[in-house]
């Protein structure tokens, strides 16, 4: 069995909505999107390319799927660009392929 | 201003905090708060819950005693009219004014814990300068919480973080202008 690692970009009263961009997830009249902009530096690059370093399979909410698809098409198309290995069928749920 | 603080942004009665311990470390980290503090603001709750825990107790049984029944309090209520804690003052319901002189007349930095509904108006007011936050590894579901809804949003800076082997993380933050 495999572990499920939930990784979130959160502020200090935890929230989690649209961290990367304005147009991220407005939804519910949220107007501060893209809140983590300001703190990305090459500690957290490296942090977060190396929780992205080993082969893992990606489940996402269909908001969020839908979201890098339109920010970075074919971004999460294949092993090739982020090490993703497709192999877990989440039924009902946009895995990564 | 200090707080025991859940995963998820509660604040309530820290009887939880009990599981962890009171490592020697996190000791540490608030005694530098406490002792460059010269006063101690509490909302009337927050007093009433530290007058019996604290009243009794003396530098043998904690080493933070001396600092919570030799520091003057100064108590934020509108009901409260005697306090009986030696070194307690009631300086009346909250108002941002007196906090500010307040902060002009004690002759050095000024200590809260605890208190809630004081610390959320103190926060939306703009008065508090450091938040000292010992965030624990539990998340509480509903209770209250030092960030509400309605809150305004800020920026913080970074100021310390530390992490304890029994998984509690302190956090220092200065709130920016």
């Amino acid at each position: 069995m495999r572990k499920l690692t939930l990784t979130q970009f959160m502020t200090l009263d935890g929230v989690v909505q649209s961290p990367g961009g304005p147009d991220e997830d407005p939804s519910g009249g949220f107007d501060r999107g893209g809140w983590s902009f300001r703190y990305w530096d090459e500690q957290k690059e490296r942090a977060m390319g190396e929780s992205l370093s080993k082969p893992f399979g990606l489940v996402l909410g269909r908001k969020t799927r839908e979201n890098d698809d339109r920010r970075a098409p074919g971004a999460r198309d294949g092993p090739r660009d982020c090490g993703a290995q497709p192999w877990l069928p989440a039924p009902g749920f946009p895995a990564d392929r | 201003m200090y707080e025991f603080m859940s995963l998820d942004g509660v604040i309530d009665e820290p009887r939880w905090t009990a599981d962890y311990g009171f490592l020697p470390e996190m000791e540490k980290a608030i005694g530098a708060v406490t002792d460059r503090c010269r006063g101690i603001l509490l909302g009337r709750t927050t007093y009433e819950m530290f007058e019996p825990a604290w009243s009794t107790r003396t530098v043998e049984d904690d080493p933070g005693a001396p600092f919570f029944n030799d520091t003057t309090k100064y108590v934020v209520s509108s009901t409260l009219t005697n306090a009986t804690w030696r070194n307690s003052k009631i300086i009346g319901p909250y108002d941002p004014e007196a906090i500010r002189g307040l902060k002009d007349e004690v002759d050095g930095d000024i200590f809260t814990s605890g208190s809630g509904t004081l610390v959320r108006a103190m926060l939306a007011d703009g008065l508090v300068d450091e938040l000292h936050l010992l965030v624990f590894p539990l998340t509480r579901g509903s209770g209250p919480r030092l960030f509400p809804e309605e809150a305004a949003p800020g920026n913080l800076s970074l100021a310390a973080c530390e992490s304890y082997e029994n998984g509690v993380v302190y956090l220092a933050y200065r709130p920016q202008a």
